[in-house]
């Protein structure tokens, strides 16, 4: 999720869901974004009411710690892959 | 926004907190809205209908695991919540042991057949356990609408659990039972055929439901239908006298006290709750719950037999409904002494 958000740069939560192919619930994707920027990973803003009305949409987008952890997961990944292959 | 994402809304925002309003709720409910939106535009009326159906599962789902969450938290860091489920889990250990032993204590009955009725106990035990964790592990210094959210929380995590067990654990467990004592009775040469059909108590509420349509087409079958191979072993199935009619009205009441059962962790909770907090004096605060439950156990089995036979659904919810008529008096005494605060909006 953190991934997506750094790649892309900003989402909703239902554009995460569509761009993760399947690996992300509808259900569960908000609330893995509360505690995530509960952890100060990822911040959040409301939008401004949609001009057809409704709801306003939140969009979510990573902080700079978010973006450290990222690139730390993936040093590690990258590290630790050839141990475990072998 | 349509009717029912309105309400749904307006229901959260009594219910929930603002962070979870702002951050779950909100942004699900927009996210329905703009799919429906964009699929009608686009003339896929089934494809949105779909589309809204989903989400508000979604929604559920969201809810439902937010809702473990903060339990979770509660029990960590919340000293009411966490007193509560200390003295639940010990009042469902003990009730659970109390309510197997004299069944266990039979002369047929070992470890391993003990072990078998013991499912039988839990769904009893859970509403009776929480009751008690409630009202004796809460301090009055929690407002009320947090005690009412969380026990309201308590109440659907016990209905769960109850409903679970009586659809799969109960019957699988009673069959094995009876498959158990049949066979050593067979073993030992007391019988020698062995024909076994599922007894009501062996039936999950599906196939309860299924019953009581057949019943109700074919006309009441006799009991012993199923027990004439077991009458060596009347001591055990005493709850069913042989020859007894089993009419769709009976299984009915079976079959709705068992879904009323499931309900009753809610309805002791409530009437905990809203007990201690009506009342100043704790000990009488007890004292008057205890002769609510009381009220509340003997509605269970001393009810009205007529009723049962001739209107089973209303025989069965009466005590659930009782226990949450008196909890709305309780609340409305609490309001008025201002003792509680129901649906603070921060």
């Amino acid at each position: 999720m953190l991934e997506l958000l750094v790649s892309e740069g900003r989402l909703y939560g239902l554009e995460l869901v569509s761009a993760s192919r399947g690996a992300l619930k509808r259900g569960t994707v908000y609330v893995t974004l509360g505690r995530m920027e509960e952890k100060g990973y990822i911040k959040s803003r409301q939008e401004g009411v949609p001009a057809t009305g409704g709801l306003p949409r939140r969009v979510y987008e990573p902080t700079t710690l978010g973006r450290r952890v990222c690139d730390a997961w993936g040093l590690l990944r990258q590290r630790l892959a050839p141990r475990f292959a072998r | 926004m349509n009717p029912l994402s309105r309400s749904i809304r307006a229901l959260a925002a009594r219910l929930c907190c603002g962070r979870t309003l702002e951050r779950l709720i909100d942004p699900i409910l927009a996210d329905i809205e703009l799919e429906f939106r964009q699929h009608v535009q686009a003339g896929r009326v089934w494809r949105a209908r779909l589309v809204v159906v989903g989400g508000y599962g979604g929604l559920i789902q969201a809810v439902a695991l937010h809702a473990l969450r903060v339990c979770g938290w509660a029990l960590a860091f919340d000293e009411p919540a966490r007193r509560t489920g200390w003295f639940s889990l010990g009042a469902f250990v003990v009730l659970t042991i109390a309510l197997t032993l004299p069944p266990a204590l039979g002369r047929h009955v070992d470890g391993v057949l003990a072990l078998y009725l013991v499912p039988q106990a839990i769904p009893l035990s859970i509403p009776l356990a929480l009751s008690i964790g409630i009202g004796y592990g809460w301090s009055q210094g929690t407002t009320g609408r947090d005690m009412l959210r969380r026990v309201a929380m308590l109440g659907i995590a016990g209905a769960l659990v109850a409903a679970a067990t009586m659809e799969w654990l109960m019957p699988a467990a009673n069959q094995a039972f009876r498959a158990t004592v049949i066979r050593r009775s067979a073993e030992s040469g007391r019988e020698t055929t062995i024909t076994m059909r599922g007894g009501i108590h062996e039936r999950s509420l599906s196939e309860l439901a299924a019953r009581i349509r057949q019943t109700a087409q074919t006309g009441p079958f006799v009991a012993s239908e199923y027990e004439r191979l077991v009458t060596d072993l009347r001591e055990i199935n005493a709850a069913m006298p042989r020859g007894r009619h089993l009419t769709a009205n009976y299984l009915n009441l079976v079959f709705h006290q068992r879904v009323a059962l499931c309900f009753a962790a809610a309805a002791l909770g409530l009437l905990a709750v809203t007990t201690a907090t009506a009342i100043r004096s704790r000990n009488l605060a007890r004292t008057v719950f205890v002769g609510f439950a009381g009220l509340y156990v003997f509605a269970w089995f001393g009810g009205d037999p007529i009723v049962a036979a001739t209107r089973p659904a209303i025989s069965a919810w009466t005590p659930n409904a009782g226990a949450a008529a008196i909890s709305i008096i309780l609340l409305g005494v609490a309001s008025h002494r201002r003792t509680l605060t129901l649906f603070r909006h921060d």
